[in-house]
């Protein structure tokens, strides 16, 4: 079942009355046939995915509880089997299609992916490591667990919950709170603002430039870039402002995924605002025990040995850091593009740390840099590092080079008015609804600062929250690209 | 809630849903330039008198008979409830529809619409079902027609189906915001131009001539429906050389006709007896008649209509007459401006460029 279909929103619609009718010890239960029912939507067999999940951590986890000690192999084995899973369904073609170039095979398979694999599964196996780690009981009941593995928004685009957050919203008791409600509908709204104002309009005519580089150079290398990023953010922060809305209607609070990213003035700070739940994710189960690893150890005294202390102390931080982005890179796609990206992302991260010294020294020595404009020149410089690097993404390892190079060749002379704007299907009224969408976010972003714009409207007197509410319904009611004529369209992190 | 805050909230939501009916009217199209057809539906609800026959089914029928010309000559009340590729089970729920108003003496259905039972394009279904008012018979029109990927939510609000307009509004959206104007003469689509017949592709052969079983049970609906009122059932087959009307479609009809006393009326047989002459009475080269074929053709179905028990010469009531000789002076205004641009730039202006 997609978000953006009549679909869902009847499903949620009906949900949402039935979930403040029943009584509300029930709620929950409720939620899990709702969550499992929205699952099925996609055909019964995809149950049984999220179902083995469940199954398989749940009695790992209870037997891991009642250990004294508990076991690692048995952590070993829960985190195998549903890793497992994940890399089998995801990855076989990506390993098929490395042995088929070597060997000149031809082998592929044709596996749907189940929905939202890598959402749940990463939630269920940082539960299962939590759990191990004592960090709390594990839960007795099953069903319960089932809701949190399946819990039917995060399903779809995440966010990654932890279950010790997760267990006090799920299972509380949620009297109908008109602010909440309200607030959460707000959300809603703005997520589908994002997708179907911008994501879906900007998609197909990214989609058609990334496709054709030899017709689409120099300065549409620019525009791709920057709508490339567009595209990501609009798609993917809408479907999880939709989620956490969906969430709040429901009385249940999740963990935010975004922090205003294009705020940032370094790649690193960038990271730790985008797609937050992962990178934390990836933090704290994957960084920190690299980090602290028998390998780093040993690779860390090998490396004070040959090359000095100072070079020992960093080798843990460089392995667990290129560990992380190499799990980043190919949980976002199973392709070497994917790879590369991640490893592109930690090496400018791994640079720019090395040259602190060198920038505290230039902070220190130029007084401009404090001042608001030089900040300004951080965020943009960032935004355009971030859009750099998203290229690796999309264009194999050297067209990444020859079309900057293409791109900063044809700086002075290209022109964008040259007919081909023509050819990516987006007439002169959606140019301007894609111009005005982009502005809107950007000033919200502004004016509202570290607060969410929710927040500044729950502000406003009555009659102004109306309007900009109103407004905004207006604009996904008439702008908004669904309907017939469009494909639905997936949100693009749903393939995660 | 609080006494204070009850008036404010009633008052918002009510402008909130006349700003979004609002929208809706400019979004949905108009059907006042080069497309019409989408018009003819609902132009039926503004009559207010009642009519003795009733056309259902599609352009065959909705290009090819006058009205007008049944009153002039014959005194016969009519109306056309036709529009384009309407589906046989679309003219059987208008027809259910039409009995909510009136209870003609006689329905003439055109059997074209039996050789395809699904709709090909939405746009048709649109022409067809957006101009039905609400009521049951709408609403299974609707679900028995829908092509893939329709939904009846966009029916119930067509602004979801139409928001993508706003990029091209035009004048004639806010000219007809409130009142339209009537492009059909009681459904007649009249074309004043002329193309005579030219090369008609050659019939291509088919391997199965059975119609749709789905299309034989709205058939028997129909014929039920009418046995049930007390009307008179013709069937019609228009005079249009293309799309091909196969011998074995024809036989089949015919058979039925027999076998339940139905009058069957193949006009292309009888294009002699109507004397149409394919060089001047047709306007896009055989398909459909021009204003000269169909009054033409309204005269044939005059003698027939005319033997129908019930069916009158009704031009002596003061008030029918008086609504006829206004809806008459209407139709030789438009044959006549249609007349005078035809010779003089030897087409139609509305239906080339928008008005």
């Amino acid at each position: 079942m997609l978000l953006v279909s009549y679909k869902f929103a009847a499903f949620f619609a009906g949900l949402a009355v039935v979930y403040y009718s029943i009584p509300r010890r029930y709620q929950w239960v409720l939620l899990l046939a709702a969550s499992y029912l929205f699952y099925a939507g996609g055909g019964p067999v995809y149950l049984l995915y999220p179902m083995a999940t469940t199954l398989s951590v749940w009695l790992i986890a209870r037997r891991l509880s009642a250990m004294e000690r508990p076991s690692k192999r048995l952590l070993l084995l829960g985190l195998l089997l549903n890793f497992g899973i994940l890399a089998v369904l995801k990855y076989t073609n990506f390993a098929l299609g490395n042995l088929n170039r070597l060997a000149g095979t031809d082998y592929s398979v044709s596996w749907v992916l189940p929905l939202g694999i890598s959402y749940y599964t990463f939630q269920s196996m940082g539960y299962l490591i939590d759990v191990y780690h004592g960090k709390y009981k594990a839960e007795p009941n099953l069903a319960r667990f089932a809701l949190f593995v399946s819990f039917f928004p995060q399903m779809t685009a995440g966010p990654i919950n932890r279950f010790d957050a997760m267990k006090q919203e799920l299972f509380a008791e949620h009297r109908p709170d008109s602010v909440r409600i309200w607030t959460g509908a707000q959300r809603m709204l703005t997520g589908y603002f994002k997708k179907l104002v911008i994501a879906d309009r900007i998609g197909p005519a990214v989609s058609a430039i990334i496709a054709s580089p030899e017709v689409f150079d120099g300065p549409y290398v620019l525009l791709g870039m920057l709508g490339y990023t567009v595209w990501m953010y609009a798609d993917f922060a809408g479907g999880i402002d939709i989620v956490i809305g969906a969430a709040q209607i429901l009385g249940i609070r999740m963990t935010e995924n975004f922090d205003r990213p294009f705020a940032s003035r370094s790649l690193a700070e960038f990271w730790r605002r985008w797609h937050m739940s992962l990178m934390q994710w990836l933090r704290e189960y994957i960084f920190f025990p690299a980090a602290s690893s028998r390998f780093s150890q040993k690779t860390a005294a090998l490396f004070q040995k040959w090359f000095g202390k100072k070079c020992g102390r960093k080798a843990p931080v460089y392995i667990a850091n290129l560990t992380v982005w190499l799990i980043a890179g190919i949980w976002h796609g199973a392709s070497w593009n994917f790879v590369v990206w991640g490893l592109a992302n930690c090496v400018v991260m791994l640079i720019s740390a090395e040259l602190t010294g060198v920038y505290r020294k230039f902070r220190k020595r130029f007084a401009f840099t404090g001042r608001k404009w030089y900040r300004c020149f951080e965020v943009v410089r960032t935004f355009l590092l971030f859009c750099w690097l998203e290229m690796f993404e999309y264009y194999p390892f050297m067209t990444v080079f020859a079309m900057t190079a293409n791109l900063a060749a044809s700086l002075a002379s290209g022109s964008l008015a040259d007919g081909r704007l023509q050819l990516l299907g987006l007439e002169r009224a959606d140019w301007l609804a894609l111009l005005i969408s982009v502005l809107l976010l950007v000033l919200s972003g502004i004016l509202t600062g570290e607060k969410r714009i929710s927040a500044r409207i729950r502000r406003s007197p009555a009659w102004m929250q109306y309007a900009a509410v109103f407004g905004l319904f207006l604009a996904v009611l008439i702008t908004g690209v669904y309907g017939r004529g469009y494909e639905a369209s997936q949100f693009i992190y749903n393939q995660f | 809630m609080k006494a204070k805050w009850k008036i404010p909230l009633i008052l918002t939501a009510a402008a909130s849903l006349l700003l979004l009916a609002g929208l809706q009217r400019l979004l949905v199209p108009k059907y006042m330039g080069k497309v019409v057809e989408g018009s003819f539906i609902e132009e039926y609800y503004k009559e207010d008198t009642p009519h003795d026959v009733i056309f259902l089914g599609d352009c065959e029928v909705y290009e090819n008979i006058s009205p007008v010309t049944l009153w002039r000559e014959y005194g016969i009340t009519s109306y056309i409830r036709g529009s384009a590729q309407q589906l046989i089970a679309q003219s059987y729920y208008l027809l259910e529809d039409t009995l909510r108003y009136e209870t003609p003496k006689a329905v003439v259905f055109n059997v074209s619409a039996m050789q395809q039972y699904e709709q090909e394009n939405e746009t048709y279904n649109r022409m067809t079902l957006d101009g039905m008012r609400w009521s049951s018979s709408k609403w299974n029109a609707i679900r028995e027609t829908m092509t893939d990927g329709e939904h009846m939510l966009e029916y119930l609000f067509p602004i979801l189906r139409f928001h993508d307009r706003w990029k091209e509004l035009e004048s004639d959206d806010l000219r007809y915001f409130f009142t339209k104007k009537q492009v059909s003469h009681n459904g007649y689509y009249m074309r004043a131009d002329v193309r005579p017949v030219g090369n008609l592709p050659v019939e291509r052969r088919r391997r199965d001539y059975s119609f749709d079983d789905r299309a034989w049970e709205y058939l028997d609906r129909i014929r039920l429906l009418c046995e049930q009122n007390g009307i008179c059932l013709i069937l019609m087959k228009a005079p249009s050389l293309y799309p091909a009307w196969y011998e074995q479609w024809d036989a089949q009809i015919r058979e039925y006709a027999q076998e339940h006393g139905l009058q069957y009326q193949n006009c292309i047989e009888a294009a002699d007896e109507i004397q149409i002459d394919f060089t001047q009475d047709t306007y896009d080269g055989g398909l459909h008649m021009n204003v000269y074929g169909a009054e033409k053709m309204s005269r044939y179905w005059g003698k027939i209509l005319s033997e129908i028990p019930g069916v009158e010469d009704r031009r002596t009531d003061e008030k029918l007459a008086a609504v006829w000789n206004a809806k008459g002076e209407y139709y030789d205004a438009m044959k006549a401006q249609q007349e005078q641009e035809f010779a003089q730039f030897g087409y139609l202006v509305q239906f080339y460029t928008e008005e």
